[in-house]
């Protein structure tokens, strides 16, 4: 809730993928106000361009995306061995039973479910990098 | 006599070079032409009658042929194709005369279209010609051998003979010469010499003649015949001549015989003159004194004294005119002969080669129509030698050989005769075994009496026929009474008057090897005859069944092999009988098990009927399922898109409103703080709404996922207040708690938590004032019933088994009216249409939670008084019921057997206004 003024270590960059602008801006909106350097890509092909190009530490990866989708995405990234490091937290409106498996199966680290509060979402970043 | 030599050898000339006069241009006319076979065939008379007329060495055609002969034997038909192939090898002109051995060659070919011809006209014809040939050439070289031969020894005995008489004549002269000029020669005096040698003159052959004295002077000298001078005679030869005397006779030896003769034999000479085809003859003149007296006087006393003197030499000229004369005349007489010998030879050659080779030509032919199936060969030979008795004896043997043909024919039809006499038995008793089988044939219609009868029948009509009888009968055995006397059952040809009455079977059986009756029987066991009549019983396995009586033509007893066959026809009667009656039996038998069987057929078709019903709805409902899993895979797949498509614009509206709230975007009033909480409930109700419709959904096509744990029930009610208590906050109320603190069951926590949460939210939402109660118990064993069961909708009775937990939520809400207690567990139903904007909620919270409470094995129930309140009761057992599959299967049975629930959420669902339901909601 309070701004915490980026300290010693250089800030985290975090590539979220999303092609719903609302929930887009809100999200870039939430992780800028805690620090963090957000890259923002709205189909699947910036996406991989995006992280094979500037390395983010973190994806927040929508599935349902155009043009290759989440799912594709996210087996590319972790094929590919320059990318396999990034942590890659699926970010989606399918929360049917099921799709959690699924996600987890294309090689997701994270699971998280829309709607998501921003405090909620921030709160799974942190706790993904290691920063709580 | 002649003129055969010539022709002869002309003959053979022409048969060794036949090309030449082909080859000879304008000789023969072209091959192949038109006039060709005319020609020939005059040209072969020219042939047979020897020369031809106008001196022409040779006819071309008759070239080919070794003799006029085989010529005359060849068949005038087959002339144009010998022709035909022998000029064929004629115009061939590298055979000509290439090498010594072409005319040998060109023989050959000649030979073997000779053969061609003949092998037209057969091989007799051939075999004739070769043989006529052989025997006449053999015979010609013979005749050829002896006349050469004879003419030979003729010949040099002649000549020997004439050189014999030559020389005697010569001798004879010479001394009649010495003889008479003894003493002319020996007294030199030419008178006495004259006159010895003018006897001489009248010699015809004598050419000259002179005289020599002891010292070869000449005495005398004439020449005979004129123009011939005898040659001066060489004066050594007359030293010589006289030398050899004189040494001879000096030695003075007595000789017997003639001493003249020997000497003149002794010291001749004899010189042949070639010019004048003479021979000069020379001898010594010998006188001795035991010569003839007269000269003896006329001798010198010293002379006269011994012995033999040589006083001179006589000399002699002859003529061999005369003797080669003779010579030639011997020649040609021998010459003569042995052409006439020869000519006659050829004529017996020819007469005896066609003698024996014609009867043994006339031979082959007949045995060639004997091979050509003519068994009368026509044979003219009428000899007694050799050849004749081989002509009887070829005769004999084609009459033999008809004989035989004949007796075999004969054989050969009495054979044929015999078989159809045995096809014809064989073929009535296959009738007979036939009618025997026919009722087995019919067997699938069934057999009774009368047609056993009918077979009966036609069996021994069979049988009389195959045998040859002027009838007969059956008699059988009563079938119910064996003792009873026969009773005839079938006749045929004759009368039952002669048939006579029914023989006793114990009569028949009893005579069996016994003989009786004028001692007539057959002597076949079981067959009796007895007068005109057979009497054979019918026995099958020893049971006698009847007698079979047969009426023969004559009181003559039938063959064997007839008795026999009766006998064996009486045994298969027996069986046909003996499978008659046992037919008989077996269609009665069969007709009521038949009866039965239609019956239980009925019945069989009946059932086959409604399983084939069932088979049909099984397959309708099939089909039905079918249908609906496909459409709630449909609705699943629509269910969530639904689910992401209002998550995403969710996730915005609260996203947005906890950015305000936290005053991210700046600084806001209490107003607006109180606004955006209000939004963010709202959008918390609308996101549980969705969760639910999607759990219903999800329940509803069965892919509600269980896991069955340990469930600490205190533990899980807390938890359910708790979640009560944050849905309801603005309320005022209590929740109370009653719960043993250790219960524990084993079920699925997450769905009992929600069933639970749902009824007390539920409870919550309907008490406006009061309090709600979640008593949670263990039932006590006798399943006490309660007394609000009467009101209560019981859906399902649970079944009553040991450890069923029962949780009650209790309120003291509006109630629910006793007409819509079967309805409260429907989808979106709430007490009234009114209700929901007065209440809030979904409308769905119960229906999910009878869905849950199905599969975890639990029943619900409510029971409730209007305007008191209402109590829930869920029973749930401590052991889920089907452990691991009935969870799963509640539901889905459900919906298989209730299709209407499933299809009216579906169609219910589009209808359906969730933003407001939520905006109903919202509106508190």
């Amino acid at each position: 809730m309070t701004i915490e003024p980026p300290a010693g270590p250089p800030p985290k960059t975090i590539l979220l993928v999303d092609d719903d602008l609302h929930n887009q801006r809100i999200f870039e909106k939430v992780l800028r106000h805690h620090g963090f350097q957000v890259l923002v890509a709205m189909t699947g092909d910036v996406a991989l361009q995006e992280a094979v190009s500037k390395r983010p530490d973190l994806i927040l990866m929508d599935l349902s995306i155009p043009v290759v989708d989440g799912w594709e995405c996210t087996r590319r990234l972790k094929a590919a061995p320059q990318t396999r490091s990034i942590q890659i937290l699926a970010l989606t409106a399918h929360a049917m039973r099921g799709d959690q498996e699924r996600a987890l199966a294309a090689g997701c680290d994270g699971y998280l479910p829309k709607p998501i509060s921003p405090r909620a979402l921030v709160d799974e970043v942190k706790k993904a990098l290691g920063m709580l | 006599m002649t003129e055969k030599p010539p022709q002869r050898a002309t003959a053979r000339d022409k048969n060794d070079t036949p090309e030449r006069p082909a080859s000879a241009p304008g000789a023969v006319p072209e091959p192949g032409t038109g006039p060709v076979p005319k020609r020939r065939s005059s040209r072969h008379g020219v042939s047979n009658a020897g020369l031809s007329p106008d001196g022409a060495p040779a006819s071309p055609a008759a070239s080919g042929q070794p003799d006029g002969l085989s010529m005359r034997d060849t068949l005038p038909m087959a002339q144009p194709s010998g022709l035909a192939s022998r000029l064929k090898n004629s115009v061939s002109p590298e055979e000509t005369v290439e090498t010594p051995l072409a005319p040998f060659l060109s023989s050959e070919s000649v030979l073997q279209d000779h053969t061609e011809v003949s092998s037209w006209g057969g091989l007799v014809q051939h075999q004739r010609s070769s043989f006529f040939r052989q025997v006449f050439l053999l015979l010609f070289m013979m005749s050829l051998a002896m006349a050469v031969g004879s003419w030979a020894i003729y010949y040099s005995r002649q000549v020997t003979f004439l050189e014999e008489d030559r020389k005697q004549r010569a001798e004879l002269l010479l001394g009649y010469l010495a003889t008479q000029s003894q003493l002319g020669a020996y007294a030199g005096d030419r008178v006495l010499l004259e006159s010895a040698v003018r006897r001489m003159e009248d010699i015809k052959d004598v050419l000259f003649v002179a005289v020599y004295d002891s010292e070869g002077r000449e005495l005398l000298k004439t020449g005979m015949r004129s123009g011939i001078s005898p040659s001066e005679a060489p004066r050594k030869l007359l030293l010589d001549l006289l030398a050899a005397a004189r040494a001879d006779t000096a030695l003075n030896v007595p000789r017997q015989g003639d001493l003249f003769a020997q000497s003149i034999s002794r010291h001749k000479r004899v010189f042949e003159s070639e010019q004048n085809n003479s021979l000069d003859l020379y001898a010594p003149i010998i006188i001795n004194e035991r010569g003839e007296p007269g000269i003896t006087e006329y001798m010198f006393p010293a002379d006269r004294l011994a012995r033999d003197h040589v006083v001179g030499v006589a000399r002699v000229g002859l003529s061999l005119e005369a003797a080669n004369e003779r010579l030639n005349e011997v020649v040609r007489w021998g010459v003569g002969l042995g052409l006439l010998l020869m000519v006659l030879g050829t004529i017996a050659a020819y007469f005896i080669a066609g003698r024996i080779s014609v009867p043994i030509m006339e031979l082959a032919r007949g045995a060639d129509e004997i091979r050509n199936g003519n068994l009368h060969p026509q044979i003219q030979i009428q000899r007694s030698d050799e050849l004749g008795t081989l002509a009887d004896s070829f005769l004999r043997m084609a009459e033999r050989l008809r004989e035989t043909m004949f007796a075999l024919s004969r054989l050969n039809r009495d054979l044929e005769s015999e078989v159809k006499r045995r096809t014809r038995q064989i073929r009535l008793a296959y009738a007979f075994t036939s009618v025997l089988n026919s009722p087995i044939d019919r067997s699938d219609e069934g057999m009774d009496a009368a047609d056993l009868t009918v077979m009966l029948d036609q069996a021994l009509v069979a049988l009389v026929e195959a045998t040859g009888t002027l009838g007969g009968g059956v008699f059988l055995t009563d079938e119910n009474n064996p003792e009873a006397e026969l009773l005839i059952r079938a006749a045929c040809g004759v009368s039952t008057m002669t048939l006579g009455p029914p023989p006793s079977l114990q009569d028949v059986l009893a005579r069996q090897g016994v003989s009786q009756d004028a001692d007539r029987s057959a002597g076949r066991e079981g067959v009796r005859a007895v007068g005109r009549k057979l009497l054979v019983p019918l026995i099958f396995r020893h049971h006698p069944m009847g007698v079979l009586v047969l009426v023969m033509p004559s009181e003559q007893l039938p063959e064997p092999g007839l008795i026999e066959f009766v006998r064996q026809a009486a045994a298969q009667l027996a069986i046909a009988v003996s499978n008659g009656r046992a037919f008989t039996r077996v269609t009665q038998l069969a007709t009521e098990l038949r009866l039965r069987g239609d019956a239980l057929a009925a019945q069989r078709d009946q059932l086959e009927q409604q399983r084939n019903q069932l088979t049909t709805q099984s397959y309708q409902l099939r089909l039905q399922r079918n249908q609906l899993r496909e459409v709630n895979r449909l609705k699943s797949e629509f269910l969530a898109n639904v689910s992401h498509e209002l998550r995403t614009p969710l996730n915005a509206i609260m996203g947005y409103s906890e950015l305000v709230q936290d005053e991210i975007y700046g600084p806001i009033t209490s107003d607006a703080h109180e606004a955006i909480s209000g939004v963010l409930a709202s959008s918390s109700n609308l996101l549980r709404l969705i969760n639910q419709i999607l759990d219903l959904s999800r329940i509803e096509a069965g892919r509600m996922e269980i896991y069955f744990e340990e469930v600490n029930l205190y533990t899980l009610c807390t938890a359910v207040i708790k979640e009560a208590e944050a849905m309801g906050r603005d309320r005022p109320y209590r929740v109370y708690l009653t719960c043993p603190a250790d219960l524990r069951v084993k079920t699925d926590a997450v769905k009992l938590q929600q069933v639970l949460t749902n009824l007390v939210a539920n409870a919550i939402k309907f008490t406006a004032q009061g309090s709600v109660h979640l008593d949670v118990s263990e039932e006590s064993p006798p399943p006490m019933p309660t007394d609000s069961t009467s009101a209560s909708a019981s859906l399902v009775p649970a079944e009553a088994r040991p450890g069923v937990i029962l949780i009650s939520i209790r309120d003291t809400g509006i109630g629910i009216k006793s007409e819509y207690l079967e309805l409260i567990f429907e989808e979106f139903r709430q007490v009234d249409g009114s209700s929901t904007r007065r209440y809030g909620g979904t409308g769905l919270g119960l229906a999910i939670a009878k869905r849950l409470t199905e599969i975890l094995g639990a029943t619900i129930s409510v029971e409730s008084t209007h305007g008191v309140g209402s109590t829930f009761t869920v029973r749930l057992p401590k052991q889920p019921p089907q452990l691991g599959s009935g969870g799963r299967r509640g539901p889905g049975k459900e919906q298989d057997s209730n299709p209407a629930l499933s299809l009216g959420a579906e169609i219910s669902l589009p209808g359906m206004t969730i933003p407001g339901v939520g905006l109903g909601s919202d509106g508190e």
